[in-house]
Parts: structure tokens; C-alpha cells; sequence
């Protein structure tokens, strides 16, 4: 599954993550930026900060989204045709709504933060062109996203057989007829495009909904937008945006991790029921963003509480636990792929702990806006999804290259990432349980102390990164003289 | 024909014309109509006027292929959001005393959810049905505060002035429906659409400003001045044909409020009255004469 | 101790267990191998179990989370106790600078322009209850008082460039 003589499908990948990989890098300079700043070392104005921080949110989930619809629109290629040219507009709107931000933050001053949550627009300390030049940019986002989606769920549905084909409803509840009419389940990277393109049209819809109603205010004072009615819908995308990153990168997990512990992966009944329940729950559980807004209807915040736990069922039990029986006891080569890709499930399983902690509505009061969200956010993309990312792009190389990575090398890699990380994730979680408010440029006590801790580590991080790159790109001067394709897989893991 | 695609052509024919029908109501309309409804109902009205246009658009659509008809995916994401621009809700008064504009635009609404729904429906076979459910669903959300909103806390908003000096021959239960009645007058202000043209805080629109209006004497276009007591509010609003405002054009306050506000369902003309208490709160030259009667008894 | 830093010693725990069972079984790798049948028979009956108990501690965690929502009940509401206005504004709170100890006070919290966050921190600094403060909107916050002392009010909302010096300090008691 790795090797692909599809040169399209690879190149339409390697653009979407290499651009999303490129606006990482360069978004992670932005968040070090911040941190510092906030440890007092190179202090920023808060108007700048606040941009820096507005550019940092809106460039990373971009970023992290393109590698997620990268990867994915390359599995579902080896399932149906897919149209690249589509895939590559989907691709420059996107690109040009990312224009469009670093335009408005950097130089427009925009400083509305990546969830520009109405009113707050416009009652702004910045240029009214930069508000709409941001506005703007976030639709283009919206309608390039809302493209791939509606091409992940054509190819679900023209490749299975329609939507009840695509959810396995037939496998599911009638498999002997099922296995009977010589059918098979889809795969099980099927699922995430499934969700991915289900979920994330619902959350692209109310995206532009709130989007143009927002734009036709900036154009147009008179129009009331009512506050609650904005934020169920900002939280309700963005929440789904966020979550669908994972799900997306979790394709790469059902092909990678099978392929690097050499056993198989198969569609069961399990996973199936197990991604229709994360398809449902991922779409209730956004109201855990507003347990502290009293005025929602009280049954929301329940059901809010109640899905945010559930979630946590279909996750571990079927894609984490199925992760682990890949590797227990599989003899696995620890390759800088697979070690990237492992560590990431525990970042996402870590990251969990710290989310339905903070989903529980009494202790939420306590940790609300502190510091604690951004530490389990950050958990979840850099130790979770960026990882995973990663860990997928060293796995095509390795399968590639002839090169490999020694064991100093790699232990040194691990050391410096995962070390860093730790170190610059517990600055976040310690900052959060003592009460450090989020989204501070100037932090009370003991903020600016933990903040310099949480540098350092940060740092250290990114050194763990800039060696991995080199590694990679090592490796990749590695491959044998161009052949017509690929090796096979057997060869490459002689 | 087998018995199947028998079935599932009538389906179409059936769907295709219910369709238009519905989507013909809702786009004829505004010639028909002289009722004008809160901006959240309208919303409401729109999403019917799109199930509509979408039944006729899948009635319409092309059959099933293997590949995707790669171009008709940019019409399915573009179209939507041009409809959400045609709802434009602070034009809504002005559209209802230029009936064929309002006509034109409930028109373009429903071509552009047309065009949605057969655009995703060519797109890929099935994905109609989804587009449809989806542009209707964005329609009715609108509802919920594009356009409308409750209106600044009552912790903002201070008791009606003139009820701060203590008015002995006032009785406390007239105090309590004056509050009562004047903080649901703020919430028409917002969702019947007077938010549009009037301001609450002095500064120009399209109508005179709510602020410093109650008591005060107001400039006709004759030369003559007359005060706005609870008769002349009374008037401009259910009659706006009968008084003529130096500086503000003739006919551009709709005459529609009529209907929905006064008339043999609106024996008390609760909502009315809540309005101009809500006028009177925002002047410091209220009084007796330019508020609305009150009744002896407690309001519900 | 805040219950915040329970919190975080309590995430400290789970994380911890977690990050050994995948130590664990990463380093089950480097034992001989076994045939994936078998490691998926032992396996399916192992997630059978774990399915179950996280599923049952999903509900008592809901369950016994309930009774300590902050949302006040109907009847709270109409019990007596003290209304105290705070009006959110960028980049300040207007409140009283004092308020009564033991005493059942009901904020009634609202915002001038954009959405704020009223938080108050009791005078060790713990960040004890908060509520979203609305443009639009009242919420309605019910805090006792038992300590008296200097409290601080912060923003905890996103509201613009001086969000970080949105403060207001407040005594209870004494006096």
C-alpha cells in the first residue's frame, strides 16, 4: 500500500503535505515566538502578539489539515478514480485563504484570534481591511475545504455502493447475504474518508454560513448577528475541524502501521460500528466548549459532557487497541517511521486524559480558558497528528530508500522530540493547573517562569525535528537509480 | 419500461412538480403578500422556499455515472453561500416596499439552491440529497441570529427615566408592566426589522433615531412642528402615509406594520405599546403624554 | 492544594499508566514473535473487557459529575440572595470593590461589547468559578463567599489587545 506506481496520486500527496509540513515549520517558529515573548525574553507588543497568535492558530490547523486531506485523497485514489485537477483547486483556495491570513495578521495588524468569535471582529484595535481581508480568507479556507470533502464522499459512495455501502450497513447486519453476494467491506481507510467527508461538509456548511453572515456585517453595520448564535457556530466548525485532523490522520495509521509491523489489517463489524458512533459523537460533543455559558439550553451541556466521554469508546477500544495488537509481539522494526507513528498514539491517548478532564463540566469551571486547553490541544497536534504525519512520510522514504537510520541516530532523534515535547507540554498543563489564564500576552504568575521552561523545551523539540529532517532528506539520496516504479515491498524490507 | 424505472420516473415527475410549485409560492410571494413577518420567520419561509427548488432540482438531475462529473462540484460549494449574501437581512424593510426587488431576489434564492442541489446531485449520484438537506438546514439556521438578535441585557438598559422620580398617582403594578413591557419592546426593535432604519443611540439612519424622540417636537415637511406624544408614534407607525418628516422621504417607512401590529388580532396592541414604551425609555422628555395607556391591573 | 493541581496530579497518574502499557508493549517487540491469530484471539477477549469497564466508568463519571454542575437550579433562583450586576467591557469589569462573606450573592453578568469571561481567583490565587460574560445575554453566576480576603477578577475570554490587563480586584468581608 505504501509503494504506488500512481505518480499522480504521490505528487497531489507530497503537495498538500509538503505544503502543510512547510506551513508547520513555519507556524511552530511563530508559536516559539510566543512562548518566548511570554517568558519575558523577547517581549512583543500585545498588538503584535496577539497577531503572531491569531496567524499561529489559523496557519497550524490549515497546516495540519492539508496533510490530513493529502494523505487521505492518495488512499482513496487506490479505491476509485479520483479527479486530481479538483484535488489541486481544492488545494490553491485553500492556499490563497492562507495568503490571505498572514496578509491580514501580519500586515493588517488582525488580531481576532483563529476563532474569531463575532462580535469581537469588529470592536477591534485594527484596520477594518484587515477584519475582511481575514474574513475573506477564512471562506476561500471553507470553500476549498468543502470541495475535497464533497470529493472524499463522491469516491465513498461511488466506490461501495452508495451511502448504506459506504458505512458497511449490509456487512454489518446482514453478513452472511452480505458475504454471500461475493461483496467486500470497504477498507478500513475508508472510514475516516467517510467521516472526514460527512462530518466535515456539515462543519464546512456552517462555516460559510456564519462566514457570509459575518462578511455581510462587516459590509453592512446594521445587520445584527446574534453572540450565542455565532459561537455554537464557530465551535460547532472549528471544533469539528480540529477533531477531523485526527480522524483524517488515522487513514495513515490503518495503512502504516500494518505495513510496518507486517500484519493485516482487516474491516470488522467492530470498526465499522465503531466509526459510525465517532462519526455521531464527534458532531455533540462540540457544546464542551460552552459549558461556561450559562445561557445555553441546560440539556446541551449534558449531552456535551456525556458525548465527549463516549468518544473516548470507538477511539481506544477500536483504533488505539487495534494499533497495539499490531504490535504486540510483532517483532517490529523500530524505523524512524514507526517510531514517529507510535509515539503519536500516545500523544493522542494522552491528550485524551487531559480533554475529558476538562470535559467534565465541574471541573472544567476551574480549568476553563486556562492554559489547560491549550496543553491538551497541543497534546493532541504536535504529539498526535503532526507525529503521525510524520511518521507517514518516513515510512514512504524508508520503504524507498536504501539508506538506513542507525540506532545512535534515532535514539538521538527520540531524545530531543519526545524529550522537548514533554517538557514544553508540561509547561502548558503546569501553567493551566495553577490558574494561568490562555491567550495572555502578559501571564501572572508563575506563567513567565513556566513559560521559559516551556521554551527551552520547545526548543529542544524543534533541534529533534531539524535532525529528523536531515535524516529524512539523507535517506531520501538513498533511492536506488530511477526504475519504472517502486521497489515491492518485500524488497525494501530486506 | 420495467415496472421499477416506472416507478422511479413518476417519482420525478411527482417531486419535480411539487417542487415547483412550492418553489413558485415562495418566489411569487412578495406580489402576494402584503404581510411582513420578524426576520427569523422569514428565514424560516426561505428554507421552505428551498426544499422547493431542491425537490425540482433532483427531479431534474442527470442519471448515475462512474466517474465524477468534475465540473458541477464548484457550482455545489460556490451556490450556497451566494444565498446566504441574497438573505441580506437588514434590507428586508426596503424590500418590502419594492415588491419586485423582493420578488427578483426570492427568485435568485431559489435558482442558486437550485443550482446547488443539481450541481451536487451531478456532481456525484447521491450527493443531492445531502446538499439539499444541508442548504435547507443553513436556511432555517439563519433563524437563529442572522440578522436577529435579543437585544442588549437589561443590566444595560436602564429603567424608563421618567418612572425614577417617584409619580405618586402611578400605581406599582403600571410600574412593573412599563419594565416588563419596555424590554420587549427592545426585542421587537430587533426582530420586526426597525433596527434596520432606526438608531437607539442619536446617530443618522436611513428613519429618525429612537434616542431623545418621545416628548420631543419633530419638524414636518410643511414647515410645521408637532410633538411626538403617543398619537403622532401611534401614527408613524401603523399610518406612516399620514405624517411627512422634514428631511426623510415619503414612503420608505413600510406601510406593513399595520397588518401585523394593530387590526381585530391585536385587540390590545400589546406588541405596539411594547414599542413605544420602548421609544419612551429611550428619551428623557417621556411622559404621560407620549406613553401608552396603562390599564390598572398587573400585565401577564 | 487548588482542585486544579488535583487535576493535574490525577492526569499525571492516568498519563503515566498509559505511556507504560505502550512502553510495555513496544518492547513486547523485541521477544520472539507470534502469529497475529493468536495475539488477536487473546487480544479481541482482552478489548471485551476494557470496552465494558470504560464504558461503565464513562456513566459513573457522568453520573456523579451532575450534582456539581454550576448551573443554577429554578429553585436556587428564587432563593434569597444578594444580586450584584458586573458589566464586562473592553478591558474592564464595573462591580462592586465589595462584597459581603457567607453570603448567597447571584452575579448577574453581562457584557458591553464583545464576549468576556468573568473569573474570579480567591486570594491563594486558585481560579474558584467563572461564567461567560455576553453581549446580549445575562448569565447568572451563584457564588458563596467563605474566606474573606482580596479576590481578583480576570478575563478569562479572548477580548482584544488589553485582555490581559482586564482585572479587577474586589475585598469580601471585613470592613
Amino acid at each position: 500500500m505504501i509503494i504506488t506506481s500512481d505518480k499522480t496520486g504521490r505528487r497531489v500527496m507530497n503537495l498538500y503535505m509538503g505544503t502543510g509540513l512547510a506551513l508547520t515549520a513555519l507556524m511552530m517558529l511563530a508559536g516559539l515566538m510566543l512562548r518566548v515573548s511570554q517568558a519575558g525574553w523577547m517581549p512583543m507588543s500585545p498588538g503584535q502578539f496577539y497577531a503572531v497568535l491569531t496567524l499561529h492558530g489559523a496557519g497550524l490547523i490549515v497546516a495540519l489539515m492539508m496533510c490530513g486531506m493529502g494523505g487521505l485523497w492518495f488512499l482513496m485514489r487506490r479505491e476509485t478514480s479520483l479527479s486530481a485537477s479538483t484535488a489541486v483547486a481544492a488545494f490553491s483556495l485553500v492556499v490563497a485563504g492562507v495568503a490571505g491570513v498572514l496578509i491580514s495578521t501580519l500586515f493588517g495588524g488582525f488580531a481576532g484570534l483563529y476563532t474569531f468569535l463575532a462580535p469581537l471582529p469588529f470592536h477591534g484595535s485594527w484596520p477594518n481591511w484587515s477584519t475582511g481581508v481575514f474574513l475573506i480568507s477564512m471562506a476561500l479556507i471553507t470553500l476549498g475545504w468543502m470541495a475535497w470533502c464533497l470529493q472524499m464522499l463522491g469516491a465513498v459512495l461511488r466506490a461501495y455502493g452508495g451511502l448504506r455501502g459506504a458505512l458497511a450497513w449490509d456487512f454489518v447486519w446482514h453478513r452472511q447475504a452480505f458475504d454471500a453476494s461475493g461483496r467486500t467491506a470497504p477498507p478500513p481507510q475508508a472510514f475516516p474518508a467517510l467521516m472526514a467527508g460527512f462530518d466535515g461538509m456539515l462543519a464546512g456548511m456552517s462555516a460559510m454560513l456564519l462566514g457570509v453572515a459575518l462578511i455581510v456585517r462587516w459590509m453592512d453595520t446594521r445587520v445584527l448577528i446574534n453572540p450565542l448564535w455565532a459561537k455554537n457556530l464557530t465551535y460547532f466548525f472549528a471544533h469539528t475541524y480540529a477533531n477531523l485532523i485526527i480522524y483524517m490522520l488515522v487513514a495513515l495509521i490503518y495503512v502504516g502501521m500494518p505495513y510496518a509491523t507486517g500484519r493485516k489489517y482487516h474491516t470488522s463489524a467492530v470498526l465499522a460500528v465503531g466509526w459510525w458512533c465517532s462519526m455521531v459523537l464527534t458532531l455533540t460533543n462540540y457544546f464542551h466548549h460552552l459549558y461556561m455559558d450559562f445561557v445555553q439550553p441546560g440539556p446541551f451541556q449534558y449531552l456535551g459532557e456525556l458525548s465527549s466521554y463516549l468518544s473516548a469508546l470507538p477511539v481506544t477500544a477500536v483504533t488505539i487497541f487495534g494499533a497495539l495488537m499490531l504490535v504486540w509481539r510483532s517483532g517490529m522494526k523500530w524505523t524512524l517511521g514507526a517510531i514517529f507513528m507510535y509515539t503519536g498514539l500516545i500523544g493522542w491517548v494522552v491528550g485524551g486524559i487531559g480533554a475529558e478532564i476538562d470535559a467534565t463540566v465541574p471541573f472544567n469551571v476551574h480549568l476553563h480558558n486556562t492554559l489547560w486547553v491549550p496543553a491538551h490541544f497541543h497534546t493532541y497536534l504536535v504529539g498526535g497528528c503532526l507525529l503521525f504525519a510524520i511518521g507517514w512520510v518516513f515510512l514512504c522514504v524508508e520503504s524507498r530508500s536504501q539508506r538506513r537510520t542507525g540506532s545512535l541516530m534515532r535514539w538521538l532523534i527520540s531524545l530531543l522530540t519526545f524529550g522537548g515535547m514533554s517538557v514544553f507540554l508540561m509547561g502548558f498543563y503546569c501553567a493551566g493547573a495553577y490558574g494561568v489564564p490562555r491567550r495572555y500576552s502578559i501571564e501572572p504568575s508563575p506563567g513567565p517562569d513556566l513559560a521559559k521552561i516551556a521554551t527551552i523545551g520547545a526548543t529542544i523539540m524543534m533541534i529533534g525535528f531539524v535532525v529528523a529532517l536531515l535524516e529524512g532528506v539523507r535517506l531520501r539520496f538513498g533511492y536506488p537509480d530511477q526504475t519504472a516504479g517502486g521497489q515491492s515491498v518485500q524488497e525494501a524490507r530486506a | 419500461m420495467t415496472n421499477a424505472t416506472e416507478k422511479v420516473t413518476l417519482m420525478r415527475i411527482v417531486a419535480g412538480v411539487t417542487g415547483a410549485i412550492i418553489a413558485l409560492g415562495g418566489v411569487t410571494a412578495p406580489i402576494f403578500s402584503h404581510d411582513m413577518t420578524t426576520i427569523a420567520v422569514h428565514h424560516l419561509l426561505h428554507a421552505g422556499m428551498a426544499i422547493g427548488a431542491g425537490l425540482l432540482a433532483l427531479s431534474l438531475a442527470p442519471p448515475r455515472n462512474e466517474r465524477e462529473r468534475s465540473f458541477w462540484i464548484w457550482p455545489a460549494v460556490v451556490a450556497p453561500a451566494i444565498g446566504i449574501l441574497l438573505m441580506w437581512p437588514s434590507e428586508y424593510a426596503y424590500l418590502m416596499t419594492h415588491r419586485w426587488l423582493h420578488l427578483l431576489d426570492h427568485l435568485s434564492i431559489a435558482l442558486v439552491t437550485l443550482l446547488a442541489v443539481y450541481a451536487a446531485q451531478a456532481y456525484v449520484r447521491g450527493l443531492g440529497w445531502f446538499m439539499l438537506v444541508l442548504v435547507v438546514a443553513m436556511d432555517a439556521a439563519c433563524a437563529g441570529g442572522y440578522g436577529v438578535s435579543p437585544g442588549p441585557s437589561f443590566l444595560l438598559n436602564p429603567v424608563p427615566r421618567h418612572n425614577a422620580t417617584a409619580s405618586s398617582a402611578r400605581p406599582v403594578n403600571a410600574v412593573k408592566k412599563a419594565i416588563t413591557l419596555h424590554a420587549i419592546g427592545a426585542s421587537l426593535y430587533n426582530t420586526m426589522g426597525c433596527s434596520g432604519c432606526h438608531s437607539v443611540d442619536g446617530s443618522k439612519g436611513v428613519g429618525p433615531s429612537w434616542k431623545d424622540l418621545a416628548g420631543y417636537p419633530q419638524k414636518l415637511s410643511d414647515g410645521k412642528t408637532a410633538i411626538a406624544d403617543y398619537a403622532f408614534l401611534r401614527t408613524m407607525i401603523l399610518d406612516p402615509g399620514k405624517i411627512a418628516l422634514a428631511g426623510y422621504p415619503a414612503g420608505v417607512m413600510p406601510d406593513t406594520y399595520k397588518a401585523m401590529l394593530a387590526g381585530p388580532k391585536h385587540p390590545h396592541e400589546t406588541e405596539l405599546n411594547a414599542i413605544i414604551w420602548y421609544i419612551n425609555s429611550l428619551s428623557n422628555k417621556a411622559g404621560k403624554a407620549s406613553e401608552p395607556t396603562v390599564p390598572d391591573q398587573a400585565a401577564k | 492544594m487548588s482542585v486544579a493541581v488535583k487535576l493535574l496530579i490525577t492526569f499525571l497518574v492516568f498519563a503515566g499508566v498509559a505511556i507504560a502499557i505502550f512502553i510495555v508493549i513496544a518492547v513486547s517487540t523485541k521477544l520472539p514473535p507470534r502469529d497475529q491469530r493468536e495475539v488477536q484471539r487473546r487480544g479481541y477477549a482482552i478489548r471485551g473487557w476494557w470496552f465494558m469497564g470504560l464504558f461503565l466508568f464513562v456513566i459513573a463519571a457522568f453520573a456523579a459529575s451532575i450534582p456539581f454542575y454550576p448551573y443554577m437550579s429554578a429553585t436556587a433562583a428564587l432563593a434569597p440572595a444578594r444580586k450584584v450586576p458586573v458589566i464586562a467591557e473592553q478591558y474592564a469589569f464595573i462591580m462592586p470593590s465589595h462584597l459581603p462573606v457567607n453570603t448567597p450573592i447571584i452575579f448577574e453578568v453581562t457584557s458591553r461589547d464583545v464576549n468576556h469571561d468573568f473569573g474570579i481567583y480567591n486570594p491563594q490565587g486558585h481560579l474558584m468559578a467563572q461564567v461567560q460574560a455576553m453581549p446580549d445575554y445575562t448569565n447568572y453566576l451563584r457564588v458563596v463567599f467563605q474566606e474573606p480576603g482580596q479576590y481578583s477578577a480576570r478575563c478569562l475570554e479572548y477580548c482584544g489587545i488589553g485582555h490581559a490587563i482586564m482585572a479587577k480586584t474586589f475585598t469580601v468581608g471585613g470592613k
